[in-house]
């Protein structure tokens, strides 16, 4: 990875690296990653590193390949990656590779900021972040949030110019009732990082962020997963995040310890962002609520449970029930929400239809996952009986 | 709402039927815990002022409105950091620690520290070590924690993530409190090099060889000492185990050229908090006392990331002290604590240990036995260790006896399904000793438990009110005399039962 100058393009400042494959002396490949920043801010030094070492990590990981920084990466995310790197490769090692990395300059003893910047989406958890810091509800762990982040090119894409200057517009709206200004950083970085969204999310994201290092020192990331109910390896977590953190910028994991419920019960009480919500992903529009997929329908029902009104974002729906009939639970972790969604109904004594719906839901998925598990206490793996097993079928097969 | 200066009394007033919201933000869930929580208030009560961990007497809630007061119920517990004290040798670091019901002084005790006089100290003042080794203390009690010395801002940030995880994973257990902090320091640059806790099992001894060696590229440390606590898995009675102990780990470091410290601690005479749920806080409680000559404090791992893979583990995971989700949230200003070797499970660690013979040779493993400065060969860590090296067609180390009743004692010992690992290594590497055969059949039977656990979640999800009602009446069943049902001969009374 080679470091190049920032240029102005358009109305923007580029900072970018370029990406150089090789094999031996050959040169495979070469590509641009460019991340643009808002002009007027101080930017970081050309030769910082740090955000093209995140942003292409996993991408060296899944390719096997050792990764040469010739630039400037702080101590501290040198030996943070080097422990999200084994992270990965010990827990998914049919996908990534425990790859060495060089970096031509590693900092020692840097000092980051006190401000922070908190990255938003307009979503529950970035909301309720931005909302606990700035209200200071955090104790002696409130940061002061001097701006919000949103990325183009991440969760909305590159392409899709005018979904994101709608989400923009709607969140710096959102924002501006707290006085806090809303930045904005656009990356190809999905275009040329091919690795599961889903594993990539975090460092991607902290990567766009850390292109306003020079205007704080804290990076603040909504929890997606609270601390009773993750997934390890994921691309957002409160065991990974904090690995993401360098001598200049740190990563906040924040609001781990509160649940979806208990999130949108706090933003309730802050009326523009309550309002101006944008959940969904999944809906053919990504900067409003299509009130169908499952985190649509998920919020629906946090909003019920809590007893508190439908935000302006989402589409009045009538009966929950038949949507959550259609849901397939394939995740493990949306799995452990929809449990605590459930727990959380009985807990309250609510008897509406949708606490039977989602309980078929919960029924069906575990008696799934019987099946396998049947199989492994018949046959246990490794055993000499599953291994005949396995050879009769292939017999079976031919 | 958590972690705000809050007024110390909370006064209710009945004003209207129409839902209010809190002067603090906060909601009053009557159906689930009496305590002051999150969101909007959801009965006609209005807080004129609350303070957060106040109990609510349910029946206040069924008695008819008008005023109500709750003032004067403050629960703190105050911390006095006090000069050090030198006593048989060591340097004690001391603080009080004064439990009070508002005005009222309930008890106090003095926690310590005891530490070898040679090593450049911390100052008196300096109470990040008492900060650490309390919270969960008053937490369990649901005590405001003043601590009336300095701590640093990075700490204080800390361990309100730490006290927020660990409410989050044992609400029943744990309290939200609030801290105050007389001073509150900036973050300062730590010293370079690491202190290591060594206990001498398996995971300290690999960790220290690790990074004495140089083995973990960037991540890696220079392990400046390694520190063995007494008043921890020892008691701090018994010093002659200690002091064996001390012995066998000064022995197997000194090959790699590192320093084996002791400190003294009643740590465990102070703090009835769960073991188990205390340990890490109270290991960098003793680690942060070496701030002076070191940046960092190295904690072992225990677990390993592939065995947080499942969430059906949430919940369960947390109640254990030591892991890297939180450990890492025991760092302040200038000493950062690591958790090392969550990436290598107990085989690994096995494997690139047997390149050192006198670490080895020294493993303490065994809590379980009666001497507590050797293995006692038959409980389940030392038969897990044991089968770990056989797994790998490797001699048992001299240092776990009874090496030969393997068979026997893994039908004695509780598996855990990361046991499985180990037949599958045995059959890899060609092992036909007859305790495989024996792990096999224990693996089945648990299996085949875990087998029905699954078929029960499936038939009554959790939180469900048919769990709830099937758990009531648990109980009863268990209760009933079944044999009688089955087997007359078997009735209370018959001459079967008598003989």
């Amino acid at each position: 990875m080679y470091p190049e100058p920032s240029l102005r393009v358009g109305d923007r400042v580029r900072r970018s690296c370029r990406i150089e494959r090789r094999t031996g002396e050959r040169v495979e490949s070469s590509e641009l990653l460019w991340f643009d920043m808002i002009p007027d801010h101080p930017s970081p030094d050309d030769n910082d590193a740090e955000s093209y070492l995140l942003a292409t990590l996993l991408l060296s990981m899944k390719e096997g390949r050792t990764l040469v920084v010739h630039g400037a990466v702080t101590h501290e995310l040198a030996s943070n990656l080097t422990e999200y790197r084994d992270i990965w490769s010990s827990c998914l090692a049919h996908l990534y590779q425990e790859v060495d990395f060089e970096i031509t300059r590693v900092v020692e003893g840097a000092v980051a900021r006190r401000e922070a910047i908190c990255a938003f989406s307009g979503g529950v958890d970035s909301t309720f972040s931005l909302w606990s810091h700035a209200g200071r509800n955090n104790g002696y762990r409130s940061q002061t949030v001097t701006y919000g982040v949103m990325v183009h090119g991440l969760d909305i894409l590159l392409a899709e110019e005018r979904a994101f200057a709608r989400a923009f517009a709607r969140a710096a709206g959102t924002l501006r009732s707290m006085g806090i200004p809303l930045l904005q950083v656009r990356t190809n970085l999905r275009d040329l990082v091919p690795v599961n969204w889903e594993h990539l999310s975090g460092p991607a994201l902290v990567a766009s962020l850390g292109c306003y290092k020079g205007l704080a020192g804290v990076a603040i990331i909504g929890a997606g997963q609270t601390y009773g109910s993750f997934l390890v390896p994921w691309g957002t977590n409160a065991l990974m995040d904090p690995l993401l953190t360098s001598g200049w910028f740190q990563v906040l994991h924040d609001g781990a310890a509160r649940s979806r419920s208990q999130k949108l019960s706090a933003i309730a009480e802050w009326e523009e962002g309550f309002n101006s919500l944008r959940v969904c992903w999944e809906g053919p529009t990504t900067d409003r609520n299509c009130g169908q997929c499952e985190k649509c329908l998920r919020t629906l029902l946090n909003l019920k449970l809590e007893g508190l009104r439908l935000p302006d974002s989402f589409p009045e729906v009538d009966d929950l029930s038949p949507g959550i009939r259609k849901l397939r639970l394939t995740s493990p972790m949306v799995h452990a929400e929809w449990s605590d969604l459930f727990a959380a109904a009985n807990r309250r004594r609510i008897r509406e239809p949708w606490v039977r719906a989602v309980r078929l839901l919960l029924v069906r998925r575990a008696f799934r996952g019987l099946g396998p598990q049947m199989l492994n206490t018949i046959l246990p793996p490794g055993s000499v009986r599953r291994r005949r097993a396995k050879a009769l079928l292939t017999l079976g097969r031919g | 709402m958590l972690g705000r200066q809050t007024p110390d009394c909370a006064r209710l007033t009945r004003v209207s039927p129409n839902p209010l919201y809190l002067p603090t933000s906060g909601r009053f869930d009557s159906c689930n815990k009496p305590y002051f929580g999150h969101g909007p208030f959801g009965s006609g009560w209005r807080v004129i002022s609350c303070n957060i961990g106040v109990r609510w007497c349910p029946s206040m809630s069924e008695s008819p409105g008008d005023e109500m007061s709750l003032e004067g119920i403050v629960r703190a517990m105050h911390l006095y950091p006090e000069a050090w004290v030198p006593r048989e040798g060591h340097i004690h670091r001391r603080c009080r620690i004064e439990r009070r019901d508002g005005d009222r002084v309930e008890g106090s005790e003095v926690l310590w520290f005891g530490f070898a006089p040679h090593d450049p100290a911390v100052k008196e003042e300096d109470a990040e070590s008492y900060f650490l080794a309390t919270i969960m203390q008053a937490m369990m009690e649901g005590r405001r924690l003043i601590v009336h010395g300095e701590v640093s801002h990075r700490l204080a940030s800390n361990l309100t993530e730490y006290r927020d995880a660990w409410c989050h994973w044992l609400s029943d257990t744990y309290q939200a409190i609030e801290f105050e902090i007389d001073h509150v320091v900036e973050d300062a640059a730590g010293q370079p090099g690491a202190v290591c806790g060594f206990s001498g099992g398996v995971d300290s001894t690999f960790t220290v060889w690790r990074h004495g060696m140089g083995l973990n590229g960037y991540r890696n440390r220079q392990v400046v000492r390694a520190v063995m606590v007494h008043g921890f898995d020892i008691p701090i009675q018994d010093r002659v185990s200690f002091r064996s102990a001390l012995e066998r780990g000064t022995r197997a470091l000194s090959t790699i050229g590192v320093r084996l410290e002791p400190i003294r601690t009643n740590f465990r005479e102070v703090i009835t908090v769960e073991w188990e749920h205390v340990h890490a806080a109270g290991l960098a409680a003793a680690l942060s006392c070496f701030k002076g000559v070191a940046g960092s404090g190295i904690i072992a791992a225990g677990w390993h990331y592939r065995r947080m893979q499942p969430p059906s583990e949430r919940a369960r995971f947390g109640a254990w002290g030591s892991n890297p989700l939180t450990d890492h949230l025991l760092s302040g200003g200038g000493f950062e604590i690591f958790h090392d070797g969550a990436r290598y499970n107990r085989r690994e660690k096995i494997l690139e240990l047997v390149q050192w013979p006198e670490g080895v040779a020294n493993l303490r493993v065994c809590w379980e036995g009666l001497e507590l400065d050797r293995n006692c060969g038959r409980c389940q860590k030392c038969v897990r260790t044991m089968l770990a090296f056989r797994a790998q067609n490797l001699p048992i180390p001299e240092c776990f006896p009874h090496g030969d009743e393997l068979k026997e004692n893994v039908r004695k010992v509780r598996v855990g399904k990361v046991w499985s690992d180990v037949v599958k290594e045995a059959a890899q590497n060609g092992v036909r000793d007859p305790w495989v055969r024996s792990l096999r059949s224990a693996l089945r039977r648990r299996a085949i438990k875990e087998a029905a656990r699954q078929t029960v979640d499936a038939i009554l999800p959790f939180g469900s009110r048919r769990r709830e009602r099937a758990k009531s009446l648990l109980p009863g069943i268990i209760r009933t005399p079944w044999n009688s049902f089955l087997d007359p001969r078997a009735a209370p009374g018959s001459r079967r039962r008598v003989r």
